[in-house]
């Protein structure tokens, strides 16, 4: 049996700011062509419905479920993966915070969360925290509980405010949540140290 | 912390860096943070093919004709099998009754002629890739003549189909766990509780699907395949059984995991095909999981019916616990009694029990087996107990916290022993302040003041409850492991373990233990677990037991190494080994600093491997409390329950890294907090599972969660030379009982009993329909 049954249909896509080109079949899902022909593993697959928000990426810069994107579809577009955001030497504020505030175990549902968070501060630079939390409901994560997740968006929004300040030309400021920074800490939990 | 050094630490480490307790960020994140975390799914191999699997779509049928050959027909198939087209992998998978009584029976790879659950594998067809397999799946013919489904551990022996030929019944086991004599104890108790407690079973869910991929190289006949397992050794132990090959020919290498939380443990048949189909066809084989197949065909767990028994004297002083339960193992006993053991003994709790005797039956019906799940059976101890000390305090008309603390062991108590054994090993709490955990608890959770909170907030409509529950994490049972230290002539340390990290942190806490045991930055100590190529004993990550288990064997090995690096440049400085101390890289004469030596150039003289030691722990269990505070808001039209606030504290023993024991204990807690209110795996009569996906099957998320508080008890574990304890497991385990409790509360003026968990709000509506208001006299279970 061969595949050249089926049709196979060239496509070009901006990933990450390169111009690749893939041969698909019209079904397959974005976040397959990204892993298996471009080689883009970042992207992970969970659930392959929708609902995990693991195989986040963004579609000309909107958050988008490549599980339920045919990559047919992001011909002629430019997508964004988690490889797009930082690498090992120049870390993305995201990413930093994401260590720094533990905000990953198996790290499977990172990417997601990140490209998820990165939309959300690029649009909301002042967030609360339940802002914050209502921006990542569509994520899944089984490790963490959300906690450290948190913690280290609102770490990061406090670092991109920062340098968008230093910074001559602010990005125009969503309203959303400003002038309440925080709510909470967002640094760890109190941890009362009790003899023993 | 840091200054907790264990009994009998020397001079010699204390001074030198501090890293045991140090709150450190992690050293393996930035390739999962970057994309380029490496798990099984990822693995690429020239000329990879992939399977997938026919799955019974029945509870429990005789297969009367399978065809494979329409999947050959479509494009990108390369061969499609059912069981008897693979006689040499169709054994039983690995695993062992408990005891030679036990009725035991693990699955094929591929069900040959009955299949038990849906979900069980019936073929499998190898293609290009996973729309291709997907497809010559979907045309595998499967014929099959339904048999009555056997669902529910409530079985009329008489009526009920046996699932497995040679049984007389469904029952694979029965365990017993006491202490003095639990019948007798109740029979003469002035009061008598009794309730039946039930937990839904649930499913774990990690993140990652299950994966597999094998490689063969027919050269040098050698077959590696990396697993997402919990436990390199078992795997490779079992893939030798399974493919009856020498163990030398295998390798096992773990890749990373996307979560695993207990289910990642046992070999399931995906692991054997993909090994075997991979030396048959001579190409490497991927198989990964989709969420449908993690719904049906890995392990589910809890799924515990209590029938329990609690008697007091008037005071509120339990005088003894009586439980009989029944597990239900799914189709195929394939943990044994493990999880009912661990409900058992966690079932007492930390309070005086003086008599016990809890029977658990292990019963097999046709739905998914069940198998050990964050807790593993602690949860569900932990929930009976303390249900019943709540019904115990409003039959007794005491408070429900005042009941706890007037049974409390009391810290002049330890090490205190429970009369409890498993196998012949006597349960023994060794250290703690059980009493205290508990006066932290209700304090930041404002206990006292709550009554006043509460009327205050009914007036206006709003119904909140407090809970208050705690427990003890057993952690560390099971055998000892192996740790391996070498330090290298260029000065690098390496750590070999026989653990697995599936994002606990074992790269960066383990480094801590073997820098701070040996003296080095720790910089310089790489961690490597998940090769079976290591030769490393032991029996991986499952029970809280990795810190434990491989972090006393990474310290012992470490010291040793240190030891004789200390008695080396002893010789080299003509002082005795006690007169050295670290100082940076160097070791230096403490009365004369100007006298040292570089590390790196005593490792050297001792010749080009460096200095290596392997070292074992011992297998001795330890128990730390937990206790936790919650208040939750309860609407009693929407049915929806908000967290308020959430304490928890926590004694963790020595904690390697507080960053990554807090992430454990968070992460816990909000697995118990869905297992509490949204998840339940649901089955219909007929034993057809009704949540396989995500829509029904509901996992909390970023908004259903809190801020969790926590605070913290540090009494060193006495029955392991570090003082660990596990503590991955500790936050799943009181909150089942404490958010039941704190629903209860919330529902009071209701008069609402809430015997079975999850509390969903299908459950809340049923219970507020059988409520009777609390005005009418105390009846019997609603
Ligand atoms: S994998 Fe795309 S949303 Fe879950
Ligand atoms: S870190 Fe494992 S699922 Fe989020």
């Amino acid at each position: 049996m061969s595949s050249a049954e089926i049709a196979l249909f060239d496509i070009e896509i901006d990933v990450n700011g390169q111009r690749m080109t893939a041969r698909v079949e019209p079904r397959w899902l974005l976040a397959d062509v990204l892993r298996d022909q471009l080689g883009l593993l970042g992207t992970h697959v969970a659930c392959g419905y929708g609902t995990c928000g693991a195989c986040t990426v963004h579609l000309n810069g909107e958050p988008v479920r490549a599980c339920l994107l045919f990559a047919i579809q992001t011909d002629g577009q430019r997508v964004t993966t988690v490889e797009g955001l930082g690498d090992a030497a120049h870390l993305h504020p995201l990413q930093r915070a994401f260590q720094q505030e533990h905000g990953l175990q198996c790290g499977f549902c990172t990417p997601g969360f990140l490209m998820t968070a990165e939309h959300f501060l690029r649009t909301t630079p002042h967030p609360t925290r339940a802002a914050i939390r209502q921006a990542l409901v569509g994520n899944l994560c089984r490790c963490t509980g959300y906690q450290f997740i948190v913690n280290a968006v609102a770490r990061a929004a406090t670092e991109l405010a920062a340098s968008a300040a230093d910074a001559p030309l602010a990005e125009p400021q969503d309203g959303v949540g400003s002038g309440e920074r925080g709510g909470p800490t967002p640094g760890p939990s109190p941890s009362a140290d009790e003899e023993g | 912390m840091a200054e907790h050094l264990p009994e009998g630490a020397t001079d010699q480490q204390a001074n030198h860096t501090k890293y045991i307790g140090e709150r450190r960020p992690r050293v393996e994140d930035v390739p999962l943070l970057i994309g380029a975390g490496a798990y099984a799914s990822d693995l690429c191999f020239p000329g990879m093919a992939t399977l997938a699997l026919v799955r019974s779509p029945h509870p429990h049928a005789r297969i009367t004709r399978i065809n494979t050959a329409p999947a050959l027909a479509v494009p990108g198939v390369i061969a499609a099998f059912a069981a008897q087209d693979l006689p040499e992998i169709l054994k039983p998978l690995p695993g062992s009754p408990r005891t030679p009584e036990a009725h035991f029976v693990t699955p094929t790879p591929l069900a040959a002629e009955v299949v038990r659950f849906v979900g069980e594998p019936v073929a499998v067809v190898v293609a290009e890739n996973a729309y291709a397999a997907e497809d010559g799946a979907a045309a595998v013919v499967v014929e099959y003549a339904q048999l009555p489904a056997v669902v529910g551990v409530d079985q009329d022996p008489a009526t009920t189909p046996v699932l497995h030929a040679g049984w007389p019944s469904n029952v694979a086991e029965t365990i017993h766990i006491t202490a003095g004599d639990g019948a007798a104890a109740l029979a003469r108790a002035p009061v008598v509780v009794t309730e039946t407690l039930t937990l839904g079973r649930v499913s774990a869910q990690p993140m990652e699907p299950r994966a597999v991929v094998a490689v063969y190289d027919a050269a040098t006949a050698q077959l590696t395949v990396y697993l997402a397992t919990q436990s390199v050794n078992l795997a490779h132990n079992g893939l030798a059984q399974m493919l009856g090959m020498p163990k030398e020919r295998i390798r096992v290498i773990v890749p990373n995991i996307g979560g695993a939380f207990g289910v990642k443990t046992r070999m399931y048949g995906e692991e054997t095909l993909a090994a075997y189909l991979a030396m048959r066809l001579g190409r490497p084989m991927r198989w990964v999981g989709d969420r449908r197949e993690e719904f049906t065909a890995t392990n589910q767990a809890r799924a515990q019916v209590h029938h329990a028994r609690m008697g007091l004297d008037t005071a509120g002083h339990i005088l003894a616990f009586v439980d009989d339960f029944q597990q239900d193992a799914g189709a195929y006993n394939i943990t044994a009694s493990g999880p009912a053991l661990n409900a058992a003994i966690t079932a007492h709790g930390p309070y005086r029990i003086p008599h016990l005797a809890m029977t658990g039956t292990i019963i097999l019906t046709n739905t998914t087996p069940t198998g050990p799940y964050r807790g593993a059976g602690r949860p569900e101890g932990a929930y009976v107990v303390e249900r019943m000390l709540d019904r115990a305090a409003a039959t007794l008309g005491i408070d429900r916290v005042e009941l706890r603390r007037r049974n409390l062991i009391g810290p002049d108590e330890m090490p205190f022993d429970t009369g409890m054994k498993r196998e012949k090993n006597p349960i023994i709490f060794d250290t703690g302040d059980y009493p205290a955990g508990l006066a932290q608890v209700v304090q930041a959770i404002g206990y006292a003041g709550f009554g006043e909170r509460q009327a205050a907030a009914r007036a206006r409509g709003v119904y909140l409850g407090i809970g208050v529950a705690q427990c003890l994490e057993m952690s560390g049972i099971g055998q000892g492991d192996s740790a391996r230290v070498r330090i290298d002539p260029q000065g690098a340390v390496w750590v070999w373990t026989a653990v697995a990290q599936m994002g606990q942190g074992h790269p960066t806490a383990y480094a801590q233990i073997a820098a701070e045991r040996l003296g080095v930055a720790i910089e310089r100590v790489q961690v490597i677990e998940g090769d079976s190529q290591a030769q490393v004993a032991g029996s991986g990550s499952f029970a809280s037991r990795s810190t434990v288990a491989a972090g006393n064997a990474i310290a012992a090995a470490a010291t040793q190494v240190r030891q004789r690096l200390f008695a080396a440049a002893a010789d080299h400085l003509g002082v005795q080994p006690e007169e050295l101390v670290w100082q940076g890289a160097a070791i230096v004469v403490r009365a004369n600093p100007a006298r040292h030596v570089a590390y790196q150039e005593i490792v050297a003289a001792a010749g080009a491997d460096g200095m290596e030691a392997m070292a074992d722990s011992q297998g001795t269990p330890t128990f730390g409390y937990q206790g936790q505070g919650v208040i939750v808001a309860v609407d009693p039209d929407l049915l929806t329950v908000q967290i308020e606030d959430y304490v928890i504290c926590h004694d963790g023993g020595i904690i390697v890294n507080p960053l990554l024991a807090d992430g454990q204990t968070i992460g816990a807690a909000v697995q118990g907090l869905g297992n509490a209110l949204s998840e339940e795996m649901s089955y219909t009569a007929t034993g057809h599972p009704r949540t396989t996906s995500l829509h029904t099957y509901i996992l909390p998320g970023s908004t259903d969660t809190p801020d969790y508080r926590l605070y913290e008890q540090h009494f060193p574990a006495r029955t392991n030379p570090e003082g660990f304890r596990g503590l991955a497991e500790g936050g799943t385990i009181p909150s089942l009982p404490v958010l039941a409790q704190a629903v209860e509360d919330a529902l009071a003026p209701f008069g609402v009993r809430l015997n079975a968990l999850p509390l969903t709000p299908q459950r809340l509506h049923e219970a507020l329909l059988r409520a009777t208001p609390p005005s009418a006299p105390e009846g019997g279970d609603a």
